[in-house]
């Protein structure tokens, strides 16, 4: 069996302290594999974004280990960890996070630039991923004059510009009607399927979390269920 | 991220909200337009000073008047038979009597003294006969002059200069036309006779900052001249006594500290021209200063402005920053491309700042020193210069408080936790 890209051991997260202690994670030990769809679903208060948020290195767990590619990654120094996030993850959110300020295209390109890539490069890339998502002739235009749905691929186009190995999407389609919905769960299981990429989606919409090999179905902290198989 | 996307960023950032920037720079630019024209105009007119003086290096003397003594300055002096009549005429330091020139010819290495005295005409009278009122300058102060035509009198000859503005009482269209000319000068005695002596006119003198050449400057023979008409009749003693006197000293520079040192054993006091020099552009130095100092303050005021903006620009951007972060951007980064932004303000600012100082100056006294400008009757006189040094020290001044000044919101920005930030409506 090869090494899973995310792995995690009696993974625990406290917020506060002494009798104000709250307990979002209680120890989750579980794997995921390279090229694997991951549904993270629970209520809210499930501990679901808790989870995504230690997997994808943006938080520290109270205790545990998160391991990317074998590696834990829980004593790296914090400038490390940025690099592995820019280099590894891709993001999409539920609330987009655009910059209105800044062209498509400069949006689509924020993480290469980050990355330290010239100029140059950057465009040439962010063409590629707009082309891909099938939003290129909008690269010009300001981030703040599109439709929800285009917003949610200029995001898509973002999270994927760098390669990913593990595309996080957090609520995907949480902001977008029905239709739109569909076109934007049919990319991401479109890249998941043609790509090989490694989705992981947290999500309290049961028809998505169908949609994906494996779901862990959250409660009070703890991974209650797990259905489907890899 | 890479220095240059940092820099480019930060600029783009501070177009984002330009009303504010716009606002926050003029406070800097109020501090740098201040600094700007003060160390300009302290470069200017040190500058004139340099360039009015630079011909008298080569003067060999040391001028000695009496020195004041800070403890006798509560009430009046006690009389001293022996010192010179206190007149006016001073420089408010008192007289130097004939018993001080005898020490001053002993002291080693003076060669020899010429001394000022106070010398009253009653008129001077052109070639055409026309009679004119007029004070004399010092006749000591003639190595201060600047002289468009001719020649300094010579100390030893019944020599003088005129002031550039007499042109038409001579009737001359040039200053070169009066070299030469002899003027008749009318001395009253003291029962108020009036005797003529003669005198060659050598040369012609515009004024300058040190108030010398606005009269015509005597030589030092023709002040002994007119000095014995002055005492002629009087019965009595008349006590010799001299405002200043002059001191030629062997190789001024190997020895200058040492006849100074004499001098002030003897309660006199010594300055060579270059001391004059530098006492008046120290007084320039220090008005400069004061006002740089004001500059400085609004300045202060400035980098408060840069701090507040930037914190709300931070708080603005609690977003962007989060999703920066999340993205990959490490923290010092962050700080980076924040302080950048106030960088950029501060740039923005001094660039303006000094450029627009600069160009007031050069006009304003381009205005002001013009042929018939307000001042246009100084030799010449710049009130503004170029300074690069200073410029470019201000340019970092400006940067470096700037700098400082966002160092605070950045670091605000920096600490910020992703996922609070995105969290963050």
């Amino acid at each position: 069996m090869s090494t899973p890209v995310l792995e995690t051991e009696n993974l625990v997260k406290v917020y506060g302290r002494g009798s104000a202690a709250f307990h979002a994670l209680k120890g989750l030990t579980f794997e995921i594999h390279r090229g694997e769809s991951v549904a993270i679903v629970g209520k809210s208060g499930s501990g679901k974004s808790t989870l995504m948020h230690l997997l994808a290195l943006l938080d520290e767990p109270t205790s545990g280990v998160v391991a990317l590619d074998g590696k834990p990654v829980t004593q790296l120094k914090p400038k490390k960890v940025s690099a592995l996030r820019n280099e590894t993850f891709g993001f999409v959110f539920q609330q987009f996070f655009l910059n209105p300020n800044q062209s498509v295209l400069e949006n689509v390109t924020l993480p290469l630039k980050i990355a330290g890539v010239s100029k140059i490069e950057r465009d040439k890339r962010g063409m590629k991923a707009l082309e891909q998502l099938e939003m290129a002739d909008k690269a010009k235009n300001k981030a703040t004059n599109l439709s929800g749905g285009q917003k949610q691929r200029v995001c898509i186009a973002r999270a994927l510009i760098n390669d990913p190995e593990v595309l996080f999407a957090d609520e995907p389609t949480g902001n977008l009607d029905t239709a739109t919905s569909e076109t934007v769960e049919d990319i991401l299981f479109g890249l998941h399927r043609d790509h090989g990429i490694t989705l992981v989606v947290v999500t309290h919409d049961e028809d998505l979390a169908a949609k994906c090999q494996r779901r862990l179905i959250m409660q009070d902290g703890e991974i209650i269920t797990e259905e489907g198989t890899r | 991220m890479k220095a240059n996307d940092v820099v480019k960023s930060a600029f783009g950032n501070t177009l984002r909200s330009k009303l504010r920037t716009f606002l926050t720079v003029i406070a800097i630019f109020i501090g740098a337009f201040t600094l700007a024209v003060t160390t300009g105009l302290a470069a200017g007119i040190n500058q004139t000073v340099d360039r009015i003086f630079e011909g008298f290096g080569d003067d060999e003397s040391i001028y000695v008047v009496p020195q004041m003594d800070a403890s006798e300055q509560d009430g009046p002096p006690e009389y001293d038979p022996e010192a010179g009549a206190d007149t006016d005429a001073g420089f408010g330091t008192g007289m130097l009597s004939a018993s001080d020139i005898e020490t001053i010819e002993k002291i080693d290495h003076v060669l020899s003294v010429e001394t000022e005295i106070a010398a009253q005409v009653e008129y001077i009278e052109t070639p055409d006969g026309g009679q004119y009122v007029s004070n004399l300058d010092f006749a000591l102060n003639d190595t201060l002059a600047e002289v468009i035509a001719g020649e300094l009198p010579d100390r030893g000859a019944m020599e003088m200069t005129i002031p550039e503005d007499w042109m038409e009482a001579f009737g001359a269209d040039s200053p070169e036309e009066i070299v030469g000319e002899t003027v008749v000068i009318g001395a009253p005695n003291a029962v108020g006779q009036i005797s003529e002596v003669e005198a060659e006119v050598t040369g012609v003198t515009q004024g300058t900052l040190a108030d010398v050449g606005f009269a015509p400057i005597p030589s030092v023979e023709l002040t002994h001249e007119i000095f014995e008409i002055n005492g002629e009749g009087y019965e009595g003693q008349n006590p010799e006594s001299y405002i200043m006197a002059a001191v030629e000293v062997e190789d001024l520079e190997a020895n200058e500290e040492a006849v100074k040192d004499a001098l002030a054993e003897e309660g006199l006091w010594g300055l060579t021209v270059e001391d004059q020099i530098a006492m008046f552009q120290q007084i320039i130095d220090t008005i400069a200063w004061v006002l740089a100092g004001f500059a400085l303050i609004a300045l202060l005021a400035a980098s408060f402005g840069i701090v507040n903006t930037l914190l709300m620009s931070v708080q603005e951007r609690t977003r962007e920053i989060g999703l920066m972060k999340a993205l990959g951007m490490s923290s010092g980064k962050v700080f980076g491309l924040f302080s950048m932004e106030a960088v950029v303000i501060g740039i923005m600012g001094s660039v303006f700042g000094i450029g627009l100082g600069l160009a007031a100056g050069f006009l304003a006294d381009m205005a002001l020193t013009a042929e018939d400008g307000p001042l246009g009757g100084f030799a010449e006189l710049s009130l503004f210069a170029f300074n690069p040094l200073a410029v470019g020290g201000i340019f970092l001044l400006i940067v470096a408080i700037a700098f400082l000044a966002g160092s605070l919101p950045a670091r605000r920005a920096a600490k910020k936790d992703p996922i609070e930030a995105l969290r963050y409506e």
